[in-house]
Order: C-alpha cells, then sequence, then structure tokens
C-alpha cells in the first residue's frame, strides 16, 4: 500500500473531483462536507508523503511494472513532498473560504481538485513527457476556473492566459522532442546520463533545446517579458482563484523547470550557453520592472497581481544563482510566499466584497471598519516588505546570502533596492487604511464580514508569523532537498 | 552543395520548423481570434511532424511484433507522444473555440482591436 502512495495521492485528488459534481446532483447540503473532508485526506496524505521521502529518500515508482527505459517514471523525494504538502495546505484553506463565502457550484470544486492533482503530478514527474501532460491538465483547469466568473472581463483575461500559455506549452512540447531525438530518453535520469555525449556532438540543438524550455517555461512561470497574461487573468479572476493561481501555481512550474535544469543540463551547459547569467538578467528585471508597475497601479487586485511578476523574479534569481543558499533562499521564498499572497488576496477578495471597491483611494479608513481582515493584510504585506521578524525577510536573506556566495554584489543591491520598492507600494495602502478619514461626503458602508470567511485569512496571517519564528522547521527539509539537487 | 545534401536528407525537420514558425508568426501577426487558432494548429502540427520525423526509420513497418520474422520496426514511442500531444491540442483548441464563442456574444466581433477599443470605451 505505502508503496502506490505517490499514484494513490493523484488518484485520489482525482476521484474526489470527480465524485463532487456527482454528490452535489444527488444531494446538495452534502457537497461542503465531502469537499472540506477531501480536503482534509489530501493533506494527511501529502503528510505522508512527505515522511515517506524524508524516511526513505528519493523514491521512484513505474506505474504498470516497466522498467525506467520504457515506461514512466515518478518521483518522491523531499522536493515533491514538500511543495505537495504546503500544495495541500494551501488548498485546504482557500477551500474553506470557499465554502465560507458559500459558493453553490460543484464545477468550481471539482475544477479545484483536478488542479490539484495536475499540481501534484507536475512536482512528482520524473518523466518530461509526463510533465507535459500534466501541466497542460493543469492550463486547461487554470483557465476554466478564471473563466468560471463569466463576466467579460474574466473571459478576457481567460482567453489571454489559454493562448499565450498555448505557444509555451508548444515550445515546450518541441523541446521535449529535440531532447528525445538527440539522447533517446525520456526519463530525466537516463538523458542525464547521456547528456555529456549530446553536449560534444549536438551542442547547437541543446542550445535550441535550452531556448525552446526558457521561453515555454517562462511563459508559464510569467517571469519579466513573458508576463503580460498575468495582470488580466489575475485581476479579473474570482478571488479564491487568483489566490491559488498565484500563491502556487506558476511557482510550481518553477520547480518543474529547474528540476529539469539541475538534473539534466547542471553543471555541463554553462560551457555552451551562459544560462546563469541570462535567468539572473531576467530576474533581476522582473524583480525591479514588477514592482515599478506595482506602484502605478490604481487597482487594488492589479497591484497584487504585478507585485506576483515580482515575487516570480526572486524564485527564479535563487535557482538561477546555483549556490546552496541561493536554492535555499529560493525554496524558501516559494513556502512563504504562498502564505503571505493567498492572505493578501484572500483579503483583498474580502475588502472588495464587504465594500464593492476595487481602488487604493477609495480605501481611506477601512483599518477601523474591517479590523481583522485588515490586521492580517498589513502582518502579510510587512512579512513581504520583509521586516525581520516576519517569513518574508528569511527567503530574501538567504537570497542575499546565495548572491554573495555567487559573487553578484549587484544582485544584493537589487533585492535591497526591490524590498523599498515593495514598501513604496504595500505601505500606502496601509496608511491609508488606518491613518487617513474618508472625505466627506466619500464615507462608505461596509457589510459584516463573516466570520468564516475572515478566519482562513487570519489563520493564513498567522502562519505568516509562525514561518518566520518557526523557520528552522521548514529548513530542514529544504535542506536534505538542496543537498539532493546540489549533489546531483 | 555539402549543406544542400544534408538538408535534403533531413528536410522533414527543415520542414516542420518552417511550419513552426508560420504557426507562431500567424498567430503573434493577426488580430482576428479564429486566424490565431489556425497559427497555434499549425505549430502544434508542426510539432507533431517533429515528433514522428524522429522515430522514423525507411521502409520500417508498424511495430507489431509477429513470431519468428526479423523486421525494422519504426520506433512506437514519438508515436505515442503525438497521439497524447493530439489529445492535448485537440482540447485547448476546443476550450479556446468555446472561449471565443464567449467573447463574440459579448463584444459582437472577433477582432483583438475593435475589443480592446470596446473594453476601453467601457471602461472610461
Amino acid at each position: 500500500m505505502l508503496k502506490h502512495l505517490p499514484v494513490f495521492l493523484v488518484l485520489f485528488q482525482l476521484i474526489t473531483a470527480i465524485i463532487i459534481p456527482l454528490i452535489h446532483s444527488l444531494k446538495k447540503q452534502l457537497t461542503p462536507v465531502v469537499v472540506l473532508s477531501g480536503g482534509l485526506i489530501n493533506i494527511l496524505l501529502s503528510i505522508l508523503c512527505l515522511y515517506r521521502a524524508l524516511e526513505a529518500g528519493p523514491l521512484f515508482y513505474y506505474p504498470g511494472g516497466w522498467e525506467a527505459h520504457l515506461g514512466i517514471a515518478i518521483i518522491l523525494d523531499p522536493i515533491a513532498g514538500l511543495m505537495v504538502t504546503l500544495f495541500s495546505v494551501i488548498f485546504f484553506i482557500i477551500l474553506c473560504y470557499i465554502v465560507g463565502v458559500g459558493r453553490d457550484e460543484s464545477w468550481y470544486y471539482c475544477l479545484f481538485f483536478l488542479l490539484c492533482a495536475s499540481m501534484s503530478g507536475i512536482v512528482m514527474a520524473f518523466d518530461i513527457f509526463n510533465l507535459f501532460v500534466f501541466m497542460e491538465i493543469s492550463l486547461i483547469t487554470s483557465v476554466a476556473l478564471i473563466a468560471i466568473k463569466n463576466t467579460a472581463s474574466a473571459i478576457d483575461g481567460a482567453f489571454k492566459y489559454l493562448i499565450i500559455n498555448a505557444i509555451g506549452s508548444g515550445c515546450i512540447l518541441l523541446g521535449i522532442g529535440m531532447l528525445y531525438q538527440i539522447t533517446g530518453f525520456l526519463n530525466l535520469g537516463w538523458i542525464a546520463s547521456m547528456i555529456d555525449r549530446a553536449l560534444i556532438l549536438y551542442p547547437h540543438v541543446l542550445t535550441g533545446v535550452l531556448g525552446l524550455f526558457v521561453v515555454g517555461f517562462g511563459i508559464k512561470m510569467a517571469i519579466f517579458p513573458l508576463h503580460v497574461w498575468l495582470p488580466d487573468a489575475y485581476s479579473a479572476a474570482p478571488v479564491p482563484t487568483s489566490a491559488l493561481l498565484s500563491s502556487l501555481v506558476t511557482k510550481i512550474y518553477g520547480i518543474a523547470f529547474f528540476r529539469i535544469i539541475y538534473i539534466v543540463f547542471f553543471p555541463g551547459i554553462s560551457h555552451v550557453v551562459p544560462l546563469g547569467s541570462i535567468l539572473k538578467i531576467m530576474a533581476a528585471l522582473a524583480i525591479l520592472l514588477g514592482s515599478f508597475f506595482a506602484i502605478t497601479q490604481v487597482d487594488l487586485m492589479r497591484m497584487l497581481a504585478y507585485s506576483s511578476v515580482a515575487q516570480i523574479g526572486y524564485i527564479v534569481l535563487g535557482f538561477s544563482l546555483f549556490t546552496g543558499s541561493g536554492l535555499k533562499g529560493a525554496f524558501l521564498h516559494i513556502i512563504n510566499y504562498a502564505f503571505m499572497k493567498s492572505t493578501m488576496f484572500l483579503a483583498a477578495g474580502n475588502i472588495i466584497r464587504s465594500t464593492g471597491r476595487r481602488d487604493i483611494k477609495n480605501l481611506d479608513g477601512l483599518g477601523s471598519k474591517m479590523p481583522v481582515t485588515f490586521t492580517a493584510f498589513t502582518i502579510a504585506a510587512l512579512a513581504m516588505i520583509g521586516i525581520p521578524p516576519l517569513n518574508g525577510f528569511f527567503s530574501k536573506w538567504y537570497l542575499v546570502l546565495g548572491s554573495l556566495e555567487a559573487n553578484e554584489p549587484v544582485l544584493v543591491v537589487i533585492i535591497i533596492l526591490s524590498s523599498l520598492l515593495n514598501a513604496a507600494y504595500y505601505l500606502p495602502v496601509i496608511v491609508r487604511a488606518y491613518f487617513y478619514k474618508p472625505a466627506a461626503g466619500e464615507e462608505f458602508k461596509v457589510k459584516v464580514v463573516e466570520p468564516k470567511m475572515y478566519i482562513p485569512v487570519v489563520i493564513l496571517g498567522l502562519s505568516c508569523i509562525l514561518l518566520g519564528l518557526g523557520v528552522n522547521w521548514p529548513l530542514k527539509v529544504i535542506n536534505r532537498s538542496v543537498t539532493l539537487l546540489m549533489g546531483g | 552543395m555539402h549543406i544542400m545534401v544534408r538538408l535534403f536528407a533531413n528536410i522533414h525537420y527543415f520542414v516542420s520548423l518552417c511550419l513552426f514558425l508560420i504557426g507562431f508568426y500567424t498567430l503573434l501577426s493577426n488580430s482576428n481570434l479564429i486566424k490565431k487558432m489556425i497559427g497555434l494548429n499549425i505549430m502544434d502540427t508542426a510539432v507533431f511532424l517533429f515528433l514522428v520525423s524522429v522515430g522514423y526509420i525507411k521502409g520500417g513497418k508498424a511495430p507489431i511484433i509477429k513470431n519468428g520474422l526479423d523486421v525494422v520496426y519504426v520506433n512506437p514511442l514519438p508515436q505515442a507522444l503525438v497521439l497524447t500531444g493530439i489529445v492535448v491540442s485537440f482540447s485547448i483548441s476546443v476550450f479556446a473555440f468555446a472561449l471565443i464563442i464567449k467573447l463574440y456574444t459579448i463584444y459582437n466581433s472577433l477582432d483583438t482591436v475593435e475589443i480592446m477599443k470596446i473594453r476601453s470605451k467601457n471602461d472610461a
């Protein structure tokens, strides 16, 4: 039974996704119970996965019993275990929020579980074609999760998301084909064993493969020049969707991309293409320009969306430093960022729902009217800026250490400058909410936020503090992942 | 001359690359949503052509093992990949066309430039 755990996790999520609409059509009252218990069992299974991965090291699973060079390989290592656990926890809290809002759409839950299954598949795939298929599932489900709102702007954003990401998928598939052509395998481990020969015989083909992968995964990760689809899609999507997509989905693509880079290409590729410098430049531009765009936004949701563009830059930066501390920073930032960003999106959702206002300049004096929601928002915003006891500080700390290890002092300046920029767009919201009085004639009514809607936000906000104070706990797992990737 | 001979021997790779670029260009340069989708489909088809030709062996037979016969088979794995790829590209196209129908009912236009104009007018 334990042997089949990785497949069982994905299967459980898929089966729950199918069961939910069925139960909804039979007995409506049962849907929330099934959804929440499904989410809880999902957390338990994921923690079991993490425990197995930490206890027994990287575990391989071959569906159908076919050997690695013939069949599909699924890997359960500390990285996969950590990501699956993180995903299931955030996923469960967002599910609680949706149930609290009282969305009566079984299809929405169904798509959520499908997205969860595809994410678990992506982090556990050790075979690039399998990875591709899971990425397509996640693409279609995430577009559906945006389009389900059925407003003009949501359909528009969803179509943009779909068509630009489809270009990325085409590039990745062509890259996979070329990689298969020159190495003869789809399994990452086997490709890695053939890569030295391929680097000597076909350096140009490998350059092409890398170009296609950088463009394809870059679109999916929304790294700076390829981010154009992101703000429209996230600002128009339903709030829980944008919380989940922004906090986790784009980052999971990053994990998949850098797993390929670290296992297959690193370090031989640096003789052919200066991959590290290209990614570093893209990341630095993303950090700076994403923040600049965020400063100019007037819409709260769009500001959060552009801040995602900036934050993915930190993660790519950490991975592309190719040092131990940089990797630690990247993994830590993925975890911290998931909690910070989902807090902010859900809090912003509460704000918009109870005031009906999206513009930042209309939020004067809101801090006293929605104290709980706004406290959570403030904690997450301070964490994002990087105020020491909160979690955002530690990931930036490790990123700075990594940049110093890699002998790149310019990047240290960029990281510190970007913290200032983060403050420049988050602090005005907080200051306006707490210290400004609404202008005369501008007083507005605030609908009461029910506890079941703000409790998920509060839990997420508290975990920002907890992860800051107890930073050693995730670091234990991250250290294992880092040695796995750096050890090769 | 040598280059021409080698190019001719690998003509399928060259053609698939050209098709990929044609599709990419159509997707980026046309403002009509349907034409964008056509470009996307050409792009996907180019990748499938590439994948199939990777596994093709001249004179190779379908990979069905018959007892006692020593026949050259084409590589079945790329064909399986293409099969999966077709399913994926089909579902993306269908989904995109469904969204295009929605957009058409909302804006009464298939042109991205016009849709942008209508949107900015509505916002103002």
